[in-house]
């Protein structure tokens, strides 16, 4: 990707920027307000937020889970999904991980082929202006061939060469990095690299450079001890056969890899303390929670208290859930942790941890109070209850999918144990559940809009893995879900684009700046916070890019980013309406006392 | 066979409705009732099965013949409840609905529909009923709690509040009242208002240890940073909320026949103490399927809990007749023989415990334990070794290691394993007592160390001047040269053993006297029949038959 001054900052201005629509020829006419472009992607009624464009998209991916009736627990966990743009065109690709045969069939699965599926965005712009997206199934040709049972995906740059490299945990196998070599094709190096885990069952893993050292090092979660060669049966309260709940294995701990910064890892899981508590871990995320300008690591467990480890800055972390609020809800009980974001839902410049549970747990907001990271369970006040305690929720993202300067919040919802109404319909997966859009409505509330949301929330399938990202490139969050044997779903946003918002890219050396922090000061509204982060959700990576929604008060003020090497600095006002590249040294650094 | 059989029960059920419908129409005020859907049995155990076929059985001879609404009523809702035991939600909401619309004065139908729906999540609709069956019954303690709840997760703390206060009259639902209270006051952020109501209700039902989190939660936000930490301290995961009356779920609750379910209750129960409660549940569970060794073997641990060693015994055979894998069967069979002094059959389960779960550290140190008291210590030091090295920081399991090898004269050992317990518990009076003792009275030279056995004795017996640490200390004088001294504190714990009429091997403290009375130190720290060499946990003591 080029790098250029833009002139309406004069020469003197030291930061720099781009649009990166330079490289994509033709999106003159993409910032044309979205509603009043046809759609060329699917039907939708007049009122829909999201559309779901997967037919049009041109992917069709169905997930496996090789399930054949023996209840195997792997079956209804995976898998996850990633949106990165692995080329750097500018157009957001993605990669969907895939189950395998289990069992006596094992021997006969696709372990020589290629499970996970890479798709390029083939986005194009048709002479009204309107997007087309347009995927093409890029596996082979990338290199990117995981076979197995996936389970977890993860991107960042590791080797800092500018490309988003791949790491995929798996069910049964050695988790795998792909190493991007910057010309559209990777390459594994888990063996060099160290990663390939010790054997246990890999869930979801972040980048983020714990140690500030400007390498990205690596979390991976662990679930739980098990195996196909465990044979216990487990049974659902009306003494029906059913899945084992997680509560029926021992957790294990999670490993924390640390980046050497020549290609290979080292595992640090016991040095650093992080295996000194540990659940059935599903859901991971990084962010400074306690504002002392380290990272932070949040992991959601399935049935055990969260943890939170608090970086120690000399290497070390130590748990301080339960001390912080957030390994509990509110009564005390620890709930079934499964997808995890972490935003600024208050605006308050202090971010907040939302967890997606199971039925009748709801999902769990814990407010950060401030006071250096201390949090509280906000689920009742903000509305949650009602909203999400009939659900299993499992990828979920904060997106701002009105661009009215507020975390929503979009989950992917699929039960765990069979639902009986969906049994005596015979139906032969009887765990599906609809999607759910909620609206941050800017007073610590939110409102379930899933019904208004369009036919794309009407969906009733068994959501897993959720990633979000500007897929058309029009100002508007996209998001995709990967279905547990089912097929993969694209959801394109209608709305964002109607109103004002600015993308960014920041970027620390020739990588994205995972951990960095925006501040956004705008003239006649609330300052609006966002981290730069492709971790959280469930299994999945979101696109670290920013889509910073202004809402009303579309006069920007000025831009500081707040690196994670402790560095602050100051940016003019990016354009509206397009994406800018930020690089950390090209703004005016600010001064600390 | 079977299909037929309930293709004709739902024909039957079918024609009842429509009989009902047809009686409903020539009546005035009759409503309109809903056919109970018919559920797949095929994939439940036999006692479900049984059980769903007996309950609708009942119902179609309660609704042959014409019956008052209030008797129809009551069938629908038995019916329901016996669904709803099993967890058959869609057949048990209709037979509900009916019911609540044959006779809206019952309260139990509205009540149990509540927690149908809240056990979906379907928060608004359970709202909705707990707030009729209170209406109903105001009095009703249990409904008021559920409907504070309800209010509370919907965000609507004004009502919680409301309905919290007005249970908090009752004298069996104070203490959940009051926990309703104080987490209102936590999420409107009164943390004063909080703390003061959850300490209140800690003060009612202490046991209720899941009120520590949110108390500490509402003393972090009064900054009182030493009660957030000391509530966390007695924070426990698994602990209870404060409990309230609630008989209407207890009836629905003893239509349950799924064995499993009923296991898992009875684990709920043991994992409380209420062992009482337990053994029905696992009776239950046992009278549901007689193959299940996993509910025999429970309900053979909670008889040993109440004291019925035979019964427990001869529960636990059967149950390893049925599946001789389980390994807390083997053990807990081991742990009542033990109790019955029956040594040599306690260490066989206790082997084939740790055979089927090597990490039974339990079972590791009760077979030690059974082995030092009948034969070689030194067999028993390898299984006190094996249980160190899993649980390293366990006093109990160091101090009886080292008794073992002393008992085994191998002071040498034992004095290195009671130093690595006194860095791991520096505070350890019973670990500082037992080194003590050996550095004055180990026969080996290399072991002994009079001096500082007299400082930590004299230490220790500054603040605690029990007779065992003053024998002790007499022996830490006598090993330093101080005899008279030591004869004068000896002839006192021999006086005070005598008033307080204690067993003590006696002999033992008389020849220690007279070696101190003759200038002599003494060789043996304690006597052949000190408790030390005859370990016993108290899960293992003797009971009488």
């Amino acid at each position: 990707m080029t790098k250029s001054p833009q002139s309406r900052f004069g020469a003197a201005t030291i930061w720099t920027v781009v649009s990166l629509f330079v490289a994509v020829a033709g999106f003159g006419a993409l910032f044309k307000l979205y509603s009043a472009s046809p759609t060329a992607i699917t039907r939708a009624a007049a009122s829909d937020i999201f559309v779901d464009a997967t037919e049009a998209s041109g992917v069709n991916f169905v997930h496996t889970n090789g399930m054949k009736g023996e209840y195997y627990f792997a079956e209804i966990i995976g898998s996850g999904v990633a949106v990165f743009d692995y080329d750097n065109d500018g157009r957001v690709d993605i990669l969907v991980l895939n189950g395998a045969a289990l069992g006596e069939t094992r021997s006969s699965d696709t372990s020589s082929s290629c499970s996970a599926r890479l798709f390029h965005n083939e986005l194009t712009v048709g002479e009204s202006g309107a997007p087309a997206v347009k995927f093409k199934d890029v596996t082979e040709k990338s290199g990117l061939c995981s076979s197995g049972y996936g389970m977890g995906v993860a991107t960042g740059d590791y080797d800092n060469d500018g490309f988003l490299d791949v790491f995929i945990t798996q069910f049964a196998g050695p988790n795998r990095l792909f190493r991007n070599q910057g010309d559209g094709t990777f390459k594994e190096v888990t063996a060099i690299a160290g990663v390939g885990g010790n054997g246990r069952w890999g869930t979801s893993a972040s980048f983020f450079d714990y140690d500030r050292d400007g390498f990205l090092d690596l979390y991976v979660a662990n679930y739980v001890d098990y195996s196909l060669a465990d044979t216990r049966r487990c049974y659902n309260f009306t003494s029906a056969r059913d899945y084992c709940a997680p509560v029926a294995f021992r957790p294990v701990p999670g490993i924390l890899y640390h980046n050497l910064g020549n290609g290979t890892f080292e595992d640090v899981s016991i040095n650093s303390g992080i295996t000194k508590a540990f659940g059935n871990g599903l859901g991971t995320i990084a962010a400074d929670v306690n504002g002392d300008g380290w990272p932070d690591l949040f992991v959601a467990n399935d049935g055990n208290p969260n943890q939170l480890w608090i970086n120690q800055k000399d290497g070390t972390f130590r748990n301080e859930a339960l001390e912080r609020g957030v390994a509990v809800n509110v009564d005390g009980a620890a709930e079934a942790g499964m997808g995890v974001d972490i935003a600024d839902v208050y605006g308050t410049g202090n971010e907040d941890i939302f967890v997606t549970h199971l039925t009748r747990e709801k999902a769990t907001l814990y407010r950060n109070l401030g006071h250096g990271g201390q949090f509280e369970d906000a689920s009742a006040v903000a509305g949650l209850y009602v909203a999400t305690t009939p659900f299993t929720g499992f990828g979920t993202a904060f997106v701002d999918y009105d661009n009215d300067g507020w975390p929503d919040i979009v989950i992917a919802n699929g039960a765990v144990h069979v639902i009986e109404d969906q049994v005596r319909a015979h139906d032969p997966f009887p765990l599906h559940q609809t999607k759910q859009l909620l609206h941050n409505l800017g007073d610590g509330k939110f409102a379930d809009v899933s019904t208004k949301a369009g036919s794309a929330f009407s969906l009733s399938e068994v959501g897993r893995g959720l990633a979000v990202a500007d897929l058309d490139n029009d100002g508007g969050m996209d998001f995709v879900v990967a279905n547990n044997n089912g097929r993969l779903r694209i959801f394109l946003n209608k709305v964002g684009a109607l109103r004002p918002w600015v993308g960014l890219r920041l970027l620390t050396g020739s990588r994205d700046a995972y951990g960095a922090k925006v501040e956004f000061r705008r003239h006649g509204g609330r300052t609006l916070w966002r981290r730069v982060h492709s971790d959280g959700s469930y299994l999945s990576a979101s696109d670290p890019r920013l889509v910073i929604g202004l809402g009303e008060a579309s006069e920007i003020e000025e831009l500081v980013v707040h690196w994670v090497d402790g560095t602050e600095e100051r940016f003019p006002p990016p354009a509206l309406r397009t994406y800018t590249t930020v690089a950390q040294g090209s703004g005016i650094l600010v001064a600390k006392p | 066979m079977r299909k037929t059989a309930a293709a004709r029960a739902v024909l039957l059920r079918v024609a009842a409705v429509a009989v009902l419908a047809l009686v409903a129409q020539g009546c005035d005020n009759q409503p309109d009732l809903l056919p109970v859907p018919t559920t797949d049995l095929s994939k439940v155990e036999p006692a479900v099965r049984n059980r769903i076929a007996a309950a609708n059985a009942e119902f179609d001879t309660r609704t042959r013949s014409k019956t008052s609404s209030a008797d129809l009523a009551r069938a629908y809702g038995d019916l329901g409840m016996v669904y709803q035991a099993q967890d058959l939600t869609t057949p048990a909401e209709v037979a509900y609905i009916n019911a609540g619309r044959l006779d809206s004065r019952d309260k139990r139908w509205p009540y149990l529909l509540a927690h149908l729906y809240a056990d979906q999540g379907r928060v608004s609709e359970a709202t909705r009923y707990f707030e009729m069956a209170r209406h109903i019954d105001p009095t009703y303690v249990a409904a008021e709690i559920y409907l504070g709840q309800m209010y509370l997760q919907n965000g609507d703390l004004d009502k919680a509040r409301s309905i919290f206060e007005g249970a908090k009259g009752d004298k069996e639902g104070k203490a959940a009242a009051l926990a309703g209270l104080g987490k209102v006051a936590l999420t409107a952020g009164h943390y004063q208002e909080a703390a003061d109501w959850l300490e209140e209700a800690l003060r009612i039902s202490p046991s209720a240890s899941r009120l520590r989190q949110p108390l500490a939660t509402a003393y972090r936000g009064l900054g009182d940073a030493e009660k957030a930490r000391a509530n966390l301290a007695q924070f426990a995961i698994d602990g209870q909320e404060p409990s309230f009356p609630d008989p209407i779920v207890d009836a629905m609750s003893d239509k349950l026949v799924v064995s499993h379910v009923l296991l898992r209750r009875g684990q709920r129960f043991a994992k409380e103490g209420r062992f009482d409660l337990s053994e029905d549940a696992f009776r239950a569970a046992v009278a549901s399927d007689p193959g299940n060794a996993e509910a025999l073997a429970n309900l053979g641990i909670s008889l040993a809990n109440l004291g019925r060693t035979e019964e427990a015994q001869k529960n636990l055979i059967e149950s390893l007749h049925l599946d001789d894998n389980s390994a807390v069967a083997h053990f807990s069979l081991g742990v009542i023989y033990d109790r019955q002094g029956e040594d040599a059959a306690a260490i066989a389960q206790y082997r084939s415990a740790i055979e089927r779960d090597p990490n039974n550290i339990q079972a590791a140190v009760y077979l030690a334990d059974a082995i030092m008291r009948s034969r070689s210590s030194l067999d028993a030091v390898q299984w006190y070794r094996q249980a160190l090295s899993k649980q390293p920081k366990s006093t109990r399991i160091a101090l009886s290691l080292a008794f073992a090898l002393i008992k085994a004269a191998d002071h040498v050992e034992a004095r290195k394993v009671l130093e690595t317990a006194l860095s791991q518990q520096p505070q350890s009076a019973e670990v500082i007592n037992a080194l003590a003792r050996l550095l004055a009275t180990a026969p080996a030279a290399e072991v002994r160390d009079g001096p500082r056995a007299l400082t930590m004795a004299k230490s220790l017996f500054e603040k605690n001047s029990s007779l065992e640490i003053g024998q002790t200390y007499g022996m830490a004088l006598a090993e330093t040269g101080n005899f008279t001294k030591a004869a004068e504190l000896q002839q006192d714990i021999i006086s005070s053993y005598e008033r307080s009429g204690l067993p003590v091997d006696k002999s033992f403290l008389v020849h220690n006297l007279t070696a101190y009375r003759q200038s002599q130190s003494v060789r043996e720290g304690w006597s052949a029949q000190d408790l030390v060499f005859w370990p016993r946990s108290p899960a293992a003591a003797l009971v009488r038959r």
